[in-house]
């Protein structure tokens, strides 16, 4: 679950993600997306991809409380 | 492209000629990113080779060399920041700047380690880059445009992107220019902006490629980098700084109303209403890349006169002439002070002093309302405003 308001824009999520499924950071790689909104200011749309398999990883790395791992989702 | 086996490196550095308009990739030699370590060791070493010494910091020889590191792009708490090393027109200095944002992670992920950029335009342009796709486009539209327009107009165009921009003070070549990467992350003060001006070079944008960023042993890494964010999430103070910003650690200072004056030779304590709690308020955190202690902020006033408005900042403090004035009064008028300096792309810090030596000549009579353009130098916010404008429009 993604509570975007916390979102800073690290990327850090994206780039723990891709390390693991591809072994190299990108974040174009990652199974979550962090998408800034263009037109808003500093706002963010988390989302993952059909692959993603819920493993937390990412859930654990975000230093800002914007994920949680309760169910799959978009937020 | 021959792998690099270098880890962290993305092999490459990008050789911009703005005269010809040409890009050159070139591979990144491994023995001299051996020797000048990561991305302050490789800009210097490549402008001591470039730059030539009696290249005027506003003239076409001169370059702008931008560059990044091993960490940069990876989870490395703090590695997001790009350094960016030319011949400033403040004092004909060569230094190298630093500034955060997206800018190195999205470099990388195209294969480029630095871009050097040499030459001038006959007309304004942009460069973009993405992987092999490196353009320089029309940018016409742009010139005139502030710092916070062309990010925006830029935004729309290539997102997920990074963006290097100029604003007016870059374009009309002020040498207490200074800009800000992605809005946040300032960059080259001293004048940085200025060389890009007088390249005609309104941006530089770094797409987000296609390209991994592979390091040597990620196993290791990993781990060394949860041991350093155990301790960064245990830090007693990075509560504070996530809800206040800079301005948690400054709080009291601005608060006690001290003030810079005659010519910096005193501090003068003017009690300043207390604007912590708008400030509280008003503000979210905005993270460089990578980085779990976001100290970069995104302004939107809650109440007062410029409730509703959005700017960002780095270092939040009270600006301006706050004296005789309520917090919502004092707090407007120091995004406003911010927002300005911003999207003019000026060096508040800079222009605080500069502003200070010119009210402390005119107090003196040393320079008159001939020299001003008719300005009476008050020490009021009004006038530092028009100040700040002057400074940027020339």
């Amino acid at each position: 679950m993604a509570n975007a308001a916390r979102c800073t824009g690290c990327l850090i999520c994206e780039l723990r993600c891709s390390l693991r499924f591809e072994k190299v950071f990108n974040p174009s790689k990652a199974r979550i997306r962090v998408r800034r909104l263009v037109g808003a200011e500093n706002e963010y749309e988390i989302s993952f991809s059909e692959d993603c398999d819920n493993c937390g990883l990412c859930v654990r790395y975000c230093p800002y409380g914007a994920l949680s791992q309760e169910k799959r989702g978009s937020g | 492209m021959a792998e690099m086996q270098l880890g962290g490196y993305a092999g490459s550095i990008l050789h911009v000629d703005l005269t010809s308009g040409t890009a050159v990739k070139e591979p990144l030699d491994p023995e001299m990113a051996k020797t000048f370590i990561g991305g302050w060791g490789i800009t210097n070493k490549l402008a001591y080779d470039l730059i030539p010494p009696d290249a005027e910091p506003l003239s076409p020889e001169n370059r702008v060399i931008i560059g990044t590191g091993p960490f940069s792009g990876t989870i490395v708490p703090g590695s997001a920041e790009l350094l960016v090393t030319s011949r400033f027109p403040l004092n004909g200095a060569y230094p190298t700047s630093c500034g955060g944002g997206h800018f190195a992670l999205m470099l990388k992920t195209s294969g480029y380690d630095s871009v050097v950029i040499t030459g001038r335009s006959s007309t304004p342009v942009y460069l973009r880059i993405c992987d092999d796709d490196v353009q320089l486009s029309d940018a016409q539209d742009l010139w005139g445009r502030d710092v916070f327009e062309t990010v925006d107009t830029l935004r729309q165009r290539y997102e997920p992107c990074s963006i290097i921009p100029i604003g007016p003070a870059g374009e009309n070549l002020v040498s207490i220019s200074v800009t800000s990467i992605d809005k946040g992350g300032t960059l080259g003060s001293g004048g940085l902006p200025a060389v890009m001006g007088s390249k005609n070079l309104k941006a530089v944008v770094a797409v987000q490629g296609t390209k991994g960023i592979r390091v040597a042993n990620r196993v290791k890494l990993q781990r060394l980098v949860d041991g350093m964010l155990q301790r960064i999430m245990e830090y007693r103070l990075r509560p504070t700084l996530l809800e206040l910003g800079f301005f948690g650690m400054t709080a009291a200072w601005t608060q006690l109303g001290a003030r810079i004056t005659d010519n910096a030779s005193r501090i003068e304590l003017v009690p300043a209403p207390d604007v912590k709690d708008m400030h509280y308020r008003s503000r979210r955190p905005l993270a460089c890349a990578g980085c779990p202690t976001a100290d970069k902020e995104f302004i939107r006033p809650q109440e007062g006169r410029r409730s509703g408005m959005t700017t960002y900042a780095t270092h939040y403090s009270a600006m301006g002439d706050s004296s005789g004035t309520d917090a919502s009064e004092a707090y407007a008028r120091s995004v406003e002070f911010l927002d300005a300096a911003n999207r003019y792309g000026i060096c508040l810090f800079s222009f605080g002093m500069v502003r200070e030596f010119a009210s402390y000549l005119y107090e003196k009579g040393i320079i008159t309302r001939e020299d001003t353009g008719g300005t009476e130098l008050t020490d009021d916010f009004e006038t530092t405003m028009k100040l700040m404008r002057m400074t940027a429009y020339g």
